[in-house]
Protein backbone atom coordinates (compact mmCIF):
# COMPACT_ATOMS: atom_id res chain seq x y z
CA UNK A 1 0.00 0.00 0.00
CA UNK A 2 1.57 3.10 -1.00
CA UNK A 3 1.24 5.31 1.83
CA UNK A 4 4.36 7.43 1.62
CA UNK A 5 4.22 8.74 5.01
CA UNK A 6 5.25 5.91 6.53
CA UNK A 7 8.55 5.90 4.27
CA UNK A 8 8.88 9.86 4.77
CA UNK A 9 8.66 9.09 8.53
CA UNK A 10 11.07 6.15 8.76
CA UNK A 11 13.60 8.35 6.85
CA UNK A 12 13.42 10.68 9.31
CA UNK A 13 14.18 8.35 11.70
CA UNK A 14 17.11 6.48 10.10
CA UNK A 15 18.32 10.48 9.85
CA UNK A 16 18.05 11.14 13.36
CA UNK A 17 19.46 7.52 14.46
CA UNK A 18 22.66 8.41 12.39
CA UNK A 19 22.80 11.63 14.80
CA UNK A 20 22.46 9.90 17.44
CA UNK A 21 25.22 7.41 16.60
CA UNK A 22 27.33 10.54 15.88
CA UNK A 23 26.44 11.76 19.59
CA UNK A 24 27.65 8.24 20.65
CA UNK A 25 31.01 8.34 18.84
CA UNK A 26 31.51 12.02 20.94
CA UNK A 27 30.70 10.75 23.92
CA UNK A 28 32.54 7.92 23.98
CA UNK A 29 35.72 10.34 22.67
CA UNK A 30 35.11 12.39 25.43
CA UNK A 31 38.55 11.83 27.35
CA UNK A 32 40.27 11.00 23.97
CA UNK A 33 43.70 13.04 23.50
CA UNK A 34 43.32 15.54 20.17
CA UNK A 35 39.81 14.26 19.69
CA UNK A 36 37.14 16.75 17.57
CA UNK A 37 33.61 16.28 17.82
CA UNK A 38 31.64 16.27 14.98
CA UNK A 39 28.38 17.43 14.22
CA UNK A 40 25.76 15.54 11.49
CA UNK A 41 24.49 18.01 8.77
CA UNK A 42 20.72 17.42 7.71
CA UNK A 43 19.41 17.85 4.22
CA UNK A 44 15.87 17.55 2.94
CA UNK A 45 15.42 14.85 0.40
CA UNK A 46 13.42 15.76 -3.19
CA UNK A 47 10.10 16.66 -3.81
CA UNK A 48 7.08 14.72 -5.23
CA UNK A 49 4.86 17.10 -7.44
CA UNK A 50 1.56 15.55 -7.15
CA UNK A 51 -1.48 16.64 -9.80
CA UNK A 52 -4.80 17.20 -7.65
CA UNK A 53 -7.37 17.13 -10.34
CA UNK A 54 -7.62 20.17 -12.03
CA UNK A 55 -11.16 19.47 -12.69
CA UNK A 56 -12.21 22.03 -10.42
CA UNK A 57 -9.74 24.58 -10.48
CA UNK A 58 -10.01 25.38 -14.22
CA UNK A 59 -13.85 25.70 -14.10
CA UNK A 60 -13.19 28.49 -11.84
CA UNK A 61 -10.60 30.13 -13.13
CA UNK A 62 -8.13 29.54 -10.25
CA UNK A 63 -5.37 29.00 -12.56
CA UNK A 64 -1.58 27.98 -12.13
CA UNK A 65 -1.40 28.89 -8.47
CA UNK A 66 -4.26 26.37 -7.20
CA UNK A 67 -3.91 23.36 -6.95
CA UNK A 68 -0.35 22.21 -6.63
CA UNK A 69 0.94 20.12 -4.06
CA UNK A 70 4.57 19.01 -3.10
CA UNK A 71 5.40 16.06 -1.24
CA UNK A 72 8.46 15.04 0.36
CA UNK A 73 10.56 12.49 0.68
CA UNK A 74 11.93 13.04 4.36
CA UNK A 75 15.41 13.92 5.03
CA UNK A 76 18.80 12.78 5.29
CA UNK A 77 22.24 13.24 6.69
CA UNK A 78 24.14 14.48 4.21
CA UNK A 79 27.23 14.48 6.02
CA UNK A 80 29.81 15.38 9.36
CA UNK A 81 31.07 18.66 10.13
CA UNK A 82 33.86 18.85 12.13
CA UNK A 83 34.79 21.25 15.02
CA UNK A 84 38.24 22.16 15.28
CA UNK A 85 38.32 24.20 18.55
CA UNK A 86 40.74 24.26 21.26
CA UNK A 87 40.31 21.03 23.42
CA UNK A 88 41.47 21.42 26.85
CA UNK A 89 45.15 21.90 27.67
CA UNK A 90 46.33 19.68 30.60
CA UNK A 91 50.03 19.03 32.15
CA UNK A 92 51.21 15.28 32.17
CA UNK A 93 54.58 15.78 33.13
CA UNK A 94 55.82 13.32 30.59
CA UNK A 95 58.71 15.16 28.88
CA UNK A 96 58.00 14.05 25.16
CA UNK A 97 54.17 14.80 25.45
CA UNK A 98 53.32 18.02 23.03
CA UNK A 99 50.30 20.18 23.28
CA UNK A 100 49.64 22.48 20.02
CA UNK A 101 48.47 25.39 21.89
CA UNK A 102 46.44 27.07 18.94
CA UNK A 103 46.01 26.34 15.13
CA UNK A 104 47.69 23.51 13.60
CA UNK A 105 48.62 19.63 13.00
CA UNK A 106 51.56 17.37 14.17
CA UNK A 107 52.79 15.11 10.77
CA UNK A 108 53.08 11.34 11.30
CA UNK A 109 53.96 9.37 8.49
CA UNK A 110 52.04 6.46 7.92
CA UNK A 111 52.53 3.14 7.07
CA UNK A 112 52.25 3.61 3.11
CA UNK A 113 55.10 6.71 2.81
CA UNK A 114 51.88 9.51 3.32
CA UNK A 115 51.84 11.86 5.99
CA UNK A 116 49.12 12.04 8.42
CA UNK A 117 47.91 14.90 10.37
CA UNK A 118 47.08 14.78 14.36
CA UNK A 119 46.30 16.98 16.82
CA UNK A 120 47.54 13.65 19.36
CA UNK A 121 50.80 15.16 20.85
CA UNK A 122 51.23 11.68 23.06
CA UNK A 123 54.84 10.60 21.75
CA UNK A 124 57.46 7.94 23.13
CA UNK A 125 60.65 6.58 21.64
CA UNK A 126 60.42 3.65 20.16
CA UNK A 127 63.47 0.96 20.07
CA UNK A 128 65.92 3.09 18.10
CA UNK A 129 64.83 5.87 19.79
CA UNK A 130 62.68 7.69 16.89
CA UNK A 131 60.36 9.98 18.56
CA UNK A 132 56.92 7.84 17.46
CA UNK A 133 53.19 8.50 18.82
CA UNK A 134 51.06 5.99 20.50
CA UNK A 135 50.20 3.80 17.72
CA UNK A 136 54.24 3.61 16.49
CA UNK A 137 53.89 5.98 13.37
CA UNK A 138 57.12 8.53 13.31
CA UNK A 139 56.72 11.87 13.18
CA UNK A 140 57.59 12.96 9.57
CA UNK A 141 60.43 15.11 10.20
CA UNK A 142 61.93 11.79 11.71
CA UNK A 143 63.52 13.37 14.97
CA UNK A 144 65.81 10.73 16.36
CA UNK A 145 66.31 11.13 20.16
CA UNK A 146 69.98 8.92 21.04
CA UNK A 147 70.07 6.91 23.81
CA UNK A 148 72.43 8.79 26.08
CA UNK A 149 70.43 11.38 26.15
CA UNK A 150 69.58 12.33 29.87
CA UNK A 151 66.74 15.18 29.04
CA UNK A 152 64.92 16.40 26.06
CA UNK A 153 64.09 19.60 25.34
CA UNK A 154 61.14 20.63 22.90
CA UNK A 155 60.76 24.91 22.96
CA UNK A 156 57.56 26.57 22.03
CA UNK A 157 59.06 26.97 18.34
CA UNK A 158 59.33 22.97 18.07
CA UNK A 159 63.28 22.98 18.56
CA UNK A 160 64.17 19.41 19.84
CA UNK A 161 67.20 19.70 21.25
CA UNK A 162 68.98 16.65 24.02
CA UNK A 163 70.97 17.02 26.87
CA UNK A 164 73.59 14.36 26.20
CA UNK A 165 74.89 11.98 29.48
CA UNK A 166 78.62 11.84 29.32
CA UNK A 167 79.68 15.79 28.73
CA UNK A 168 76.51 17.59 29.47
CA UNK A 169 76.30 18.86 26.25
CA UNK A 170 73.26 20.54 24.59
CA UNK A 171 72.60 18.98 20.64
CA UNK A 172 69.95 19.92 18.48
CA UNK A 173 68.26 16.87 16.78
CA UNK A 174 65.88 18.55 14.98
CA UNK A 175 62.56 21.07 14.39
CA UNK A 176 59.06 19.88 14.63
CA UNK A 177 56.55 21.34 11.98
CA UNK A 178 53.04 21.97 12.12
CA UNK A 179 50.14 21.72 9.38
CA UNK A 180 47.20 23.81 8.71
CA UNK A 181 44.41 24.41 6.00
CA UNK A 182 42.23 26.69 4.85
CA UNK A 183 39.19 24.47 5.02
CA UNK A 184 40.01 21.80 8.14
CA UNK A 185 36.64 20.81 8.47
CA UNK A 186 37.26 19.72 5.05
CA UNK A 187 39.98 16.66 6.65
CA UNK A 188 39.09 13.41 6.57
CA UNK A 189 38.79 11.62 9.98
CA UNK A 190 40.39 8.05 9.90
CA UNK A 191 40.56 6.87 12.89
CA UNK A 192 43.75 6.31 15.48
CA UNK A 193 43.40 10.42 16.16
CA UNK A 194 44.26 10.78 12.37
CA UNK A 195 43.49 12.91 9.71
CA UNK A 196 44.55 12.80 6.16
CA UNK A 197 44.20 15.97 3.66
CA UNK A 198 41.44 15.81 0.74
CA UNK A 199 40.19 17.81 -2.19
CA UNK A 200 38.38 19.66 0.20
CA UNK A 201 40.50 20.39 2.82
CA UNK A 202 43.23 22.14 0.35
CA UNK A 203 46.92 21.64 0.28
CA UNK A 204 48.59 21.82 3.55
CA UNK A 205 50.32 25.03 4.75
CA UNK A 206 53.73 23.41 6.60
CA UNK A 207 55.76 25.74 9.16
CA UNK A 208 56.93 26.09 12.53
CA UNK A 209 55.35 26.33 15.39
CA UNK A 210 54.57 30.12 16.53
CA UNK A 211 55.34 31.33 13.34
CA UNK A 212 52.17 33.91 12.48
CA UNK A 213 48.86 31.61 12.63
CA UNK A 214 50.19 28.84 13.87
CA UNK A 215 50.26 27.38 17.69
CA UNK A 216 52.67 27.09 19.76
CA UNK A 217 53.87 23.72 20.89
CA UNK A 218 53.79 23.23 24.55
CA UNK A 219 56.36 20.61 26.25
CA UNK A 220 54.58 18.25 28.87
CA UNK A 221 51.51 18.95 28.13
CA UNK A 222 48.65 17.44 26.39
CA UNK A 223 45.40 18.46 24.46
CA UNK A 224 41.95 16.68 25.85
CA UNK A 225 39.47 16.05 24.02
CA UNK A 226 36.74 19.33 23.08
CA UNK A 227 33.99 17.34 23.89
CA UNK A 228 31.44 18.98 25.95
CA UNK A 229 29.37 16.54 27.55
CA UNK A 230 26.92 19.32 28.08
CA UNK A 231 26.23 20.33 24.57
CA UNK A 232 26.06 16.72 23.76
CA UNK A 233 23.51 15.78 26.29
CA UNK A 234 21.43 18.49 24.88
CA UNK A 235 21.78 16.87 21.64
CA UNK A 236 21.15 13.52 22.41
CA UNK A 237 18.03 14.47 23.81
CA UNK A 238 16.89 16.84 20.59
CA UNK A 239 17.65 13.44 18.40
CA UNK A 240 15.99 11.22 20.58
CA UNK A 241 12.64 13.25 20.47
CA UNK A 242 12.87 13.57 16.68
CA UNK A 243 13.33 10.14 16.23
CA UNK A 244 10.23 9.86 19.04
CA UNK A 245 8.18 11.68 16.91
CA UNK A 246 8.72 10.19 14.02
CA UNK A 247 7.88 6.86 15.55
CA UNK A 248 4.58 8.34 16.08
CA UNK A 249 4.27 9.09 12.56
CA UNK A 250 4.92 5.62 11.47
CA UNK A 251 2.24 4.75 13.82
CA UNK A 252 -0.66 7.27 12.64
CA UNK A 253 0.16 6.02 8.99
CA UNK A 254 -0.33 2.65 9.92
CA UNK A 255 -3.50 2.97 11.94
CA UNK A 256 -4.59 4.87 8.85
CA UNK A 257 -3.87 1.76 6.80
CA UNK A 258 -5.30 -0.54 9.16
CA UNK A 259 -8.64 1.91 8.77
CA UNK A 260 -8.48 1.78 5.00
CA UNK A 261 -8.52 -2.21 5.35
CA UNK A 262 -12.02 -2.10 7.60
CA UNK A 263 -13.63 0.26 5.26
CA UNK A 264 -14.92 -3.77 3.28
CA UNK A 265 -16.61 -5.68 6.33
CA UNK B 1 -25.40 7.43 -3.42
CA UNK B 2 -22.43 6.09 -5.42
CA UNK B 3 -21.25 9.91 -5.71
CA UNK B 4 -21.20 10.20 -1.70
CA UNK B 5 -18.96 6.99 -1.76
CA UNK B 6 -16.83 8.93 -4.87
CA UNK B 7 -16.62 12.14 -2.66
CA UNK B 8 -16.00 10.34 0.38
CA UNK B 9 -12.89 8.29 -0.91
CA UNK B 10 -11.68 11.75 -2.31
CA UNK B 11 -11.62 12.57 1.21
CA UNK B 12 -9.93 10.04 2.25
CA UNK B 13 -7.40 10.32 -0.64
CA UNK B 14 -6.95 13.91 0.00
CA UNK B 15 -6.06 13.01 4.22
CA UNK B 16 -3.70 10.86 3.41
CA UNK B 17 -1.64 13.71 1.21
CA UNK B 18 -1.98 15.84 4.51
CA UNK B 19 -0.84 13.12 6.64
CA UNK B 20 2.36 12.80 3.65
CA UNK B 21 3.12 16.65 3.83
CA UNK B 22 3.17 16.77 8.05
CA UNK B 23 5.32 13.19 7.64
CA UNK B 24 7.97 15.46 5.62
CA UNK B 25 7.84 18.12 7.99
CA UNK B 26 8.46 15.87 10.78
CA UNK B 27 11.65 14.26 8.94
CA UNK B 28 12.96 17.36 8.89
CA UNK B 29 12.42 19.14 12.41
CA UNK B 30 16.03 18.97 12.88
CA UNK B 31 16.89 20.14 9.10
CA UNK B 32 19.15 23.87 9.41
CA UNK B 33 17.02 26.34 7.39
CA UNK B 34 14.22 23.97 6.68
CA UNK B 35 10.66 25.64 6.33
CA UNK B 36 7.75 23.67 7.36
CA UNK B 37 4.40 22.86 4.36
CA UNK B 38 1.10 23.70 5.20
CA UNK B 39 -1.69 22.40 3.48
CA UNK B 40 -5.09 23.66 3.40
CA UNK B 41 -8.62 23.43 1.37
CA UNK B 42 -9.47 25.54 -1.52
CA UNK B 43 -13.62 25.24 -1.65
CA UNK B 44 -14.45 25.25 -5.55
CA UNK B 45 -17.84 24.96 -6.88
CA UNK B 46 -18.61 23.81 -10.38
CA UNK B 47 -21.30 23.02 -12.55
CA UNK B 48 -21.35 19.59 -13.99
CA UNK B 49 -25.10 18.74 -16.01
CA UNK B 50 -26.69 21.83 -14.66
CA UNK B 51 -26.03 20.77 -10.60
CA UNK B 52 -23.70 22.65 -8.38
CA UNK B 53 -21.27 20.46 -7.25
CA UNK B 54 -18.76 21.47 -4.21
CA UNK B 55 -15.34 20.11 -4.57
CA UNK B 56 -12.03 21.02 -1.93
CA UNK B 57 -8.82 21.49 -3.61
CA UNK B 58 -5.68 20.77 -1.42
CA UNK B 59 -3.28 23.81 -1.46
CA UNK B 60 0.16 24.14 -0.09
CA UNK B 61 2.30 26.99 1.16
CA UNK B 62 5.73 27.08 2.68
CA UNK B 63 4.95 28.37 6.31
CA UNK B 64 7.94 31.25 5.99
CA UNK B 65 7.95 32.03 9.91
CA UNK B 66 11.47 32.71 11.73
CA UNK B 67 13.32 29.25 12.88
CA UNK B 68 15.19 29.85 15.88
CA UNK B 69 18.92 31.17 15.00
CA UNK B 70 21.55 29.20 16.81
CA UNK B 71 24.58 30.38 17.74
CA UNK B 72 27.94 28.70 16.69
CA UNK B 73 30.63 31.53 16.83
CA UNK B 74 32.09 30.01 13.06
CA UNK B 75 32.52 32.94 11.00
CA UNK B 76 31.05 31.69 8.00
CA UNK B 77 27.80 30.17 9.55
CA UNK B 78 25.16 32.99 8.46
CA UNK B 79 21.29 32.94 9.81
CA UNK B 80 18.78 34.70 8.14
CA UNK B 81 16.48 37.57 10.04
CA UNK B 82 13.68 37.73 7.92
CA UNK B 83 11.92 36.85 5.39
CA UNK B 84 15.29 36.50 2.76
CA UNK B 85 17.33 33.57 1.15
CA UNK B 86 20.47 33.13 0.03
CA UNK B 87 21.22 32.42 -3.49
CA UNK B 88 23.80 29.52 -4.46
CA UNK B 89 24.25 28.13 -8.02
CA UNK B 90 24.25 24.90 -8.98
CA UNK B 91 23.96 22.60 -12.04
CA UNK B 92 20.11 23.88 -12.57
CA UNK B 93 21.09 27.28 -11.78
CA UNK B 94 20.10 29.64 -9.07
CA UNK B 95 18.60 28.05 -5.73
CA UNK B 96 17.51 29.44 -2.64
CA UNK B 97 18.55 28.48 0.33
CA UNK B 98 18.08 29.59 4.26
CA UNK B 99 20.71 26.79 4.77
CA UNK B 100 23.90 29.46 5.67
CA UNK B 101 26.13 26.61 6.74
CA UNK B 102 29.39 27.79 4.28
CA UNK B 103 32.70 27.67 3.88
CA UNK B 104 35.43 28.36 1.04
CA UNK B 105 36.62 25.61 -0.73
CA UNK B 106 40.38 25.20 -2.04
CA UNK B 107 39.63 27.63 -5.30
CA UNK B 108 38.66 30.52 -3.02
CA UNK B 109 35.30 30.61 -3.85
CA UNK B 110 32.56 30.77 -1.57
CA UNK B 111 30.17 27.39 -1.31
CA UNK B 112 27.48 25.88 0.73
CA UNK B 113 27.10 22.14 2.32
CA UNK B 114 26.15 20.51 -1.50
CA UNK B 115 29.41 22.64 -2.77
CA UNK B 116 27.43 25.21 -4.79
CA UNK B 117 28.58 28.41 -5.00
CA UNK B 118 27.32 31.41 -3.00
CA UNK B 119 26.08 34.60 -5.32
CA UNK B 120 27.32 37.91 -4.12
CA UNK B 121 26.37 40.85 -6.03
CA UNK B 122 28.94 40.44 -8.53
CA UNK B 123 28.24 36.88 -9.16
CA UNK B 124 30.00 33.88 -7.38
CA UNK B 125 31.84 34.84 -3.99
CA UNK B 126 35.78 35.03 -4.86
CA UNK B 127 37.95 35.61 -2.14
CA UNK B 128 41.34 34.01 -2.74
CA UNK B 129 42.59 36.09 -0.61
CA UNK B 130 40.71 34.63 2.83
CA UNK B 131 42.48 31.58 1.78
CA UNK B 132 45.76 33.23 1.73
CA UNK B 133 44.91 35.16 4.98
CA UNK B 134 44.49 31.70 6.55
CA UNK B 135 47.14 29.79 5.53
CA UNK B 136 49.21 31.95 6.71
CA UNK B 137 49.00 34.44 9.03
CA UNK B 138 45.43 33.16 9.96
CA UNK B 139 44.91 34.90 13.29
CA UNK B 140 45.25 38.39 11.25
CA UNK B 141 42.37 37.13 9.18
CA UNK B 142 39.13 38.74 10.04
CA UNK B 143 36.04 38.16 8.08
CA UNK B 144 33.51 40.30 8.78
CA UNK B 145 29.54 40.00 7.65
CA UNK B 146 27.40 43.01 8.71
CA UNK B 147 23.61 42.49 8.78
CA UNK B 148 23.37 44.11 5.08
CA UNK B 149 25.58 41.27 4.48
CA UNK B 150 28.33 43.29 3.46
CA UNK B 151 31.80 41.20 3.63
CA UNK B 152 34.35 42.96 4.81
CA UNK B 153 37.91 41.22 4.94
CA UNK B 154 40.34 42.97 7.44
CA UNK B 155 38.10 46.23 7.09
CA UNK B 156 38.19 45.92 3.62
CA UNK B 157 34.72 45.92 1.77
CA UNK B 158 35.13 42.61 -0.75
CA UNK B 159 31.83 41.86 -1.69
CA UNK B 160 27.74 40.87 -0.76
CA UNK B 161 26.00 38.33 0.28
CA UNK B 162 23.11 38.41 -2.55
CA UNK B 163 19.79 38.11 -0.42
CA UNK B 164 16.13 37.81 -2.31
CA UNK B 165 13.06 37.48 -1.29
CA UNK B 166 9.83 36.09 -2.90
CA UNK B 167 6.81 37.88 -1.52
CA UNK B 168 4.33 35.27 -3.20
CA UNK B 169 5.39 32.48 -1.63
CA UNK B 170 3.57 30.40 -3.37
CA UNK B 171 5.54 30.32 -6.39
CA UNK B 172 8.23 28.83 -4.11
CA UNK B 173 9.17 25.50 -5.26
CA UNK B 174 10.82 22.67 -3.46
CA UNK B 175 14.04 21.26 -4.69
CA UNK B 176 15.14 19.43 -1.94
CA UNK B 177 18.98 19.21 -0.41
CA UNK B 178 17.43 22.56 1.56
CA UNK B 179 16.83 24.39 -1.81
CA UNK B 180 14.07 26.05 -2.77
CA UNK B 181 13.39 28.24 -6.45
CA UNK B 182 11.05 30.49 -8.05
CA UNK B 183 11.17 31.99 -11.41
CA UNK B 184 13.25 34.88 -12.35
CA UNK B 185 10.40 37.47 -12.15
CA UNK B 186 8.75 37.19 -8.55
CA UNK B 187 12.43 37.30 -6.97
CA UNK B 188 13.04 40.68 -5.30
CA UNK B 189 16.27 42.02 -3.52
CA UNK B 190 15.74 41.97 0.02
CA UNK B 191 17.23 44.70 1.90
CA UNK B 192 14.73 44.32 4.92
CA UNK B 193 16.39 40.82 6.36
CA UNK B 194 19.49 40.99 8.65
CA UNK B 195 22.48 39.01 8.01
CA UNK B 196 23.52 37.46 11.43
CA UNK B 197 26.62 36.06 11.38
CA UNK B 198 28.15 33.03 13.47
CA UNK B 199 24.31 31.40 13.63
CA UNK B 200 22.26 29.56 11.86
CA UNK B 201 18.93 29.08 11.64
CA UNK B 202 17.24 25.85 12.80
CA UNK B 203 13.93 24.00 11.22
CA UNK B 204 11.06 26.37 11.87
CA UNK B 205 8.93 22.99 12.45
CA UNK B 206 6.76 23.15 15.27
CA UNK B 207 6.47 19.35 16.87
CA UNK B 208 3.50 20.57 19.08
CA UNK B 209 1.43 21.84 15.63
CA UNK B 210 2.80 19.06 13.41
CA UNK B 211 1.00 15.99 16.56
CA UNK B 212 -1.57 17.73 16.76
CA UNK B 213 -1.79 17.74 12.65
CA UNK B 214 -1.18 14.53 12.12
CA UNK B 215 -3.70 13.29 14.95
CA UNK B 216 -7.14 16.03 13.64
CA UNK B 217 -5.64 13.74 9.86
CA UNK B 218 -5.89 10.23 11.72
CA UNK B 219 -9.02 11.19 13.34
CA UNK B 220 -10.69 12.78 9.91
CA UNK B 221 -9.38 9.60 7.98
CA UNK B 222 -11.44 7.14 10.37
CA UNK B 223 -14.69 9.30 10.32
CA UNK B 224 -14.62 9.37 6.83
CA UNK B 225 -14.15 5.91 6.95
CA UNK B 226 -17.39 5.60 9.33
CA UNK B 227 -19.14 8.14 6.98
CA UNK B 228 -18.01 5.81 3.98
CA UNK B 229 -19.18 2.11 5.99
CA UNK B 230 -22.74 3.69 6.89
CA UNK B 231 -22.92 4.67 3.40
CA UNK B 232 -22.14 1.10 2.35
CA UNK B 233 -24.53 0.08 5.02
CA UNK B 234 -27.53 2.31 3.75
CA UNK B 235 -26.66 0.79 0.22
CA UNK B 236 -27.13 -2.65 1.24
CA UNK B 237 -30.45 -2.16 3.11
CA UNK B 238 -31.86 -0.24 -0.01
CA UNK B 239 -30.79 -3.26 -2.37
CA UNK B 240 -32.00 -5.45 0.34
CA UNK B 241 -35.71 -3.85 0.57
CA UNK B 242 -36.36 -2.94 -2.30
CA UNK B 243 -35.42 -6.21 -3.27
CA UNK B 244 -38.47 -7.62 -1.52
CA UNK B 245 -40.68 -5.65 -4.29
Amino acid sequence: MPFRALTTASLGMSAQQKSVDNIANNLSNVSTTGFKKSNIAFQDLFYEDIAVSKAGASANRISNDSPRLQLGHGSQAVSTIRNFTQGSISETGNPLDMAISGDGFFRVEKPDGSIGYTRDGNFTRDSSGMLVNSSGLSLAEQIEVPMEAKAVDISQDGTVTALMGGNNREIELGQIELARFSNPAGLKAEGGNLFSETQASGMPFVDHPGSEGFGNVRQGYLEGSNVDVVTEMVQLIEAQRAYETNSKMVQSAEDMMSVTNSIKR
Amino acid sequence: MIDRLQAQMQAMQMLTKMQDVTANNLANINTPGFKGSNVFQKMVQKRIDGQMVTQAVPQQQVDMQQGVLEPTGNPLDFGIKGKGFFVVENSEGAQLTRDGRMHFNSNGFLVDENGSRVMGDFGPIHMPEYLKATGRGGDKANLEVADDGTIRLDGEVFDRLRIVQVKDTSQLQRKGSNYLSAPEGVMTDDSSSKIMQGYYESSNVDPLNEMVDMMKTTKMFESQQRAMTTTDQMMGRATQQLGKF
